[in-house]
């Protein structure tokens, strides 16, 4: 309780029509109203009372606009998810922020609006919105991965890759395992498109380190050190998923690609046959499974090959490899001359006997075709089953040679047939080997 | 030990006879209690009593700008809906048909509702002994949420800082408070509302200073601040301490940047002046057409605003939600700067029309078009530039803001208190400082008093005090030319001194820090040859000045003596000068105080 000791008698005014009472007057000159005298006591009484009815008010509508607002912002937040899945970016983007506008502190409704204009290319708002996150959050792993695409986006490389690392060493509300093995392959991706293959083999071996528990994981790691010229390193992740799952046609697939890769035509062979015989509609599978058999069939290098098969395959090889030569020559449209004039008589007759087709173009072929192609011509003689058997010496050499035609024509001329693609699948792998 | 005597000693008293110890009786209890809890044990005085109605004033005020607030969101739901970019029919037919209900509400039952309640609670304050009524407050209530949440291009604080004080002024009038504390009872419910309304204390207090009361006065400044902070508690309870805006970080990384935003101050400087122009134009020309007409002008209004809400539906409202994009950067240069200039328009059309609603946010959100429109064509021409847009926006918020509302200091603090970055500070004071400058050279009258004055009004304002000169008792003392004595003369001596002097008076140094003066005649008339010294004589001590001290401290303190030491501050008993009630007066008089007031301005009827 408190009183006023010390207030001296205001000069009052009338509570209708304002002017001044008199003191000590009962009602208003002006305009006659009855003018009561009520203790300041029980005016803070009232007052008091009035307070707390205000305040429980107060808290009613502002719960009751909490909701509203709670509800509009879902509604809102929802429709720019679909708008999301429709792929109209710029719309999702405007019903996000309204979501926003009705939950500010939202921290999801901001990432969605930040990556909705990221899909729709406005950079710089995306880019505002994600760093007003990232201050105040600087460790979510969400936030940094969005941080990372804008920068892939922006091709800022090294900003990129380190938005990638704090967002794998980052905090992650859901998921955080998988999570961050998800950031780190979309890291190996862009390291690969950026060609930086050590780089993202690091990352790969660090996945590997790390295990995904998920077969679908290692099944994509596997794929990755694929792509990575890591096929070793494929076979064990490869291994690991058949371990549980020894019916996983694609892991089986994986294998014998990766086997290939190595130059292990027997394992591969064996893996792709299995992988085909688990998926027989795998098209893939039957591809490569006829590619091996291929290289299989024309390899001259394999073990327990006698001195007559071995000069016979390169033999084969040879005829084939100046014959790709010459098509993939015709192919472009190119003419390939003669060694020299002397010997034109012989390179017709030769390109008759070994039915090569005649080149009719005018347009000179690229130095490295012709320098191959007159190499061809000379060796020819070298080259046939019987003058390899006299001369098992000549038989590395023409072999480079056939992985050297190989090599140049896949560049020029992408189509072919299996019998070369055998041979330049022997020729990479002769390269490797080299390597 | 015997289980029959007392542990513990009992009291006995000197006689060592022990008291009779007497149980008090129920009876007993309850009269002391009603004594420990009687009024007059726990009265206060008027000034206790004043701070604790201050909080309950920020209490009620915040309470009601609560429900403010949410009475113009809940408004704006229904009537333009609830997407960010509202339909075509709704932006172009609810601030038309709101402007026909405001206009009738307005003219036929809350005729003082219009308005931003800047001026109307300044008026309060020095015309009307600080009397709001209650319907005003009401009707300011419903009108203002009816206008912001139909898309008129207006703002709550202004109407929040009218209804505060509105609330304080019904209960001062309830608590038959003096007509002192009653007048400024309306300035702390102002500062409580617009603390609400802003969610920020510091913004509140200041504005009330530079623009309600109009004079620093530690009087009232206690019960200002409490009000404003517990109505900025009350907000925050139901509404969360989540700032207006959501600030991206910034850091004055170069002195370099400091030329950016110089060329902000000069740009916010010249669209102020436009703001303030245009007003100062149009507001007495639709007032001067025929009354029938008021009804039609906010209705129009927002006919014009609604069309180009169609197109620009950001210029609608407070706008506070664009602000902050504008501050993350989702306009271009191009679109803030039309959002800039079309806020001028259509804020122009809100309030000259005569519709309720406040200027600060229209002016922010000026500010924060125009900044971040600057900052972002900067960045353009000089990439090296690397301050984000939204340091700008920012920047360019205070600039308006003190061009416009020429609250300088307000300005300032409002940038801090809403960033939370004191990095900030350089490049606001010297944005803000270009843009007030150029304001106050092509426009002398500041809006709210330009406003006033076409009301017919003539309120003052604290600009105006800084142009008065303020004179000082060093400009009237003259030197003491042989005036002085010391308390230490026997009083033989001092008649031998003040014997072969002209003047009539002496002022007395009696050591210490106290003076003490004596006439010529007194002094011959004491007994001659005395070997008392002058200070027993001398009991009576009279004030002393310092030269810095206001001149009218000396007309307060001089009283009917013919003269008052003035000086040192730092050695008391060295005198500087002499001042007598003429030198006041001449000094006054040289000063012509009475020919620098302004003109006024023609009266709009």
């Amino acid at each position: 309780m408190s009183s006023v000791t010390k207030s001296p008698p205001a000069v009052i005014r009338c509570q209708t029509c304002g002017k001044e009472i008199p003191l000590g007057a009962d009602s208003c000159p002006a305009c006659g109203r009855h003018h009561s005298e009520s203790s300041p006591r029980l005016t803070l009484a009232i007052l008091l009372i009035l307070i707390f009815a205000g305040f429980a008010f107060t808290q009613y509508v502002v719960r009751l606009h909490r909701a509203t607002e709670a509800s509009l912002a879902k509604r809102w937040f929802n429709r720019g998810n679909q708008d999301m899945q429709a792929n109209l970016p710029s719309l999702a983007a405007e019903d996000y922020r309204t979501a926003l506008s009705y939950d500010r502190e939202n921290r999801q409704y901001t990432l969605s609006l930040a990556e909705a204009l990221l899909a729709a290319n406005r950079m710089n708002e995306a880019r505002s919105h994600l760093t007003s996150l990232w201050e105040e959050e600087p460790a979510s792993g969400e936030v940094n991965l969005a941080l990372a695409r804008l920068h892939v986006r922006r091709g800022d490389r090294a900003r990129a890759i380190g938005y990638y690392n704090n967002a794998i060493n980052g905090v992650w509300d859901e998921q955080p395992r998988q999570q961050r093995i998800a950031a780190r392959f979309e890291l190996v991706r862009y390291l690969m498109q950026q060609h930086d293959l050590a780089e993202a083999q690091a990352e790969l071996m660090a996945l590997q380190a790390d295990g995904p528990p998920d077969p679908s994981d290692q099944l994509l790691l596997g794929q990755m050190l694929l792509q990575a010229n890591d096929p070793k390193r494929a076979i064990d992740a490869y291994d690991i998923v058949l371990r549980n799952d020894p019916r996983n046609a694609d892991a089986w697939l994986g294998k014998g690609l990766a086997a290939l890769q190595i130059g292990d035509y027997l394992a591969a062979e064996r893996a792709l046959a299995t992988a085909l015989e688990h998926d027989p509609n795998s098209e893939q599978a039957r591809q490569q499974l006829d590619l091996v058999r291929e290289v299989l069939r024309i390899g001259p290098a394999f073990r327990g090959l006698s001195l007559a098969e071995r000069t016979q395959r390169v033999a084969e090889a040879f005829s084939a490899a100046l014959k790709r030569l010459t098509g993939c020559a015709a192919q472009q449209g190119y003419s390939l001359a003669a060694p020299n004039t002397a010997k034109a008589g012989a390179r017709a007759s030769a390109a008759k006997t070994m039915s090569l087709p005649t080149v009719e173009a005018t347009t000179p072929a690229p130095s490295n075709l012709q320098q191959l192609y007159s190499s061809g011509v000379q060796k020819q003689a070298s080259a046939t089953d019987a003058a390899l058997r006299r001369n098992p010496d000549a038989l590395e050499p023409t072999m480079q040679y056939v992985f050297e035609v190989e090599r140049t024509a896949a560049s020029i001329c992408p189509t072919m047939d299996l019998t070369d693609r055998a041979l330049l699948t022997l020729a990479q792998n002769e390269s490797e080997t080299v390597k | 030990m015997s289980t029959s005597e007392p542990v513990v000693a009992k009291p006995k008293d000197a006689s060592g006879i022990k008291p009779a110890v007497s149980t008090p009786t129920r009876r007993q209890y309850w009269s002391s209690l009603r004594t420990m809890l009687s009024p007059q044990r726990f009265s206060l005085r008027e000034e206790q009593f004043f701070l604790l109605l201050a909080v309950l004033i920020g209490i009620g005020s915040g309470l009601a700008v609560v429900c403010f607030r949410m009475s113009i969101e809940y408004l704006k739901l229904h009537l333009l809906g609830s997407g960010l970019l509202p339909s075509v029919p709704r932006v172009f037919l609810a601030p038309m048909l709101t402007g026909l209900v405001i206009a009738f509400l307005v003219i036929r039952f809350f005729p003082r509702a219009r308005g931003s309640g800047v001026n109307q609670t300044k008026a309060a304050l020095y015309i009307y002994d600080g009397y709001i009524p209650m319907p005003t407050v009401i009707g300011k209530f419903i009108t203002s949420a009816l206008a912001i949440g139909s898309g008129q291009s207006l703002g709550p604080e202004d109407p929040s800082l009218q209804i505060g004080a509105g609330i304080a002024s019904a209960l001062g009038r309830r608590l038959k408070l003096s007509r002192e504390k009653l007048r400024l009872i309306a300035p702390v419910g102002a500062a409580a509302g617009l603390a609400a309304a802003f969610n920020a204390p510091i913004t509140a207090v200041l504005f009330v200073i530079e623009e309600v009361i109009g004079r620093w006065t530690a009087g009232i400044l206690g019960a200002v601040v409490l009000s404003a902070i517990s109505s900025a508690v009350i907000e925050r309870w139901f509404l969360g301490d989540e700032p207006l805006f959501r600030v991206p970080a910034y850091h004055l990384e170069h002195a370099g940047e400091l030329g950016a935003y110089a060329s902000l101050g000069v740009i916010g400087g010249f669209a102020s002046l436009a703001f303030v122009k245009y007003i100062a134009y149009l507001r007495p020309r639709l007032r001067q057409l025929p009354s029938w007409t008021q009804y039609f002008q906010p209705a129009a209004a927002g006919l014009l605003i609604g069309l180009i809400g169609i197109k620009f539906p950001q210029v609608m409202g407070a706008g506070y939600s664009y602000m902050d994009q504008a501050m993350h950067e989702q306009y271009t240069w191009q679109i803030l700067a039309i959002l800039g200039a079309l806020k001028i328009v259509t804020t122009g059309l809100s309030f000259s029309s005569g519709t309720p609603g406040g200027l600060f946010a229209p002016v922010l959100f000026m500010g924060a078009m125009i900044g971040g429109a600057v900052g972002m064509a900067e960045r353009q021409l000089v990439p090296q530039l690397a301050i984000p847009v939204g340091a700008y926006a920012l920047v360019g918020m205070g600039t308006l803001f003190a061009g416009i509302l020429r609250a300088p200091m307000t300005s300032v603090f409002m940038i801090l208190e809403v960033s939370g970055n004191y990095s900030i500070i350089v490049p606001v004071i010297l944005s803000n400082a270009i843009a007030y400058f150029i304001s106050r050279t092509f426009q002398p009258t500041p809006i709210f008093d330009l406003l006033s004055r076409q009301d017919g009004m003539d309120l003052p304002s604290l600009e105006e005090e800084r142009e008065v000169p303020l004179l000082r008792v060093e400009d009237a003392m003259r030197p003491p030319l042989g005036q002085t004595l010391t308390g230490k003369l026997l009083l033989h001596e001092a008649r031998q001194r003040v014997q072969g002097s002209a003047q009539d008076y002496f002022v007395v140094g009696m050591g210490g820090d106290e003076w003490s003066g004596m006439s010529r005649a007194v002094l011959l008339d004491m007994i001659p040859n005395s070997d008392i010294p002058l200070s027993q004589v001398l009991t009576a001590r009279i004030p002393y000045l310092h030269p810095d001290h206001p001149l009218d401290t000396a007309l307060r303190l001089i009283g009917g003596r013919p003269m008052l030491p003035v000086v040192h501050r730092a050695h008391v008993q060295q005198l500087l000068g002499v001042v007598s009630l003429d030198d006041v007066m001449r000094a006054y008089r040289g000063a012509g105080i009475n020919e620098s007031h302004p003109e006024p301005a023609p009266v709009v009827p």
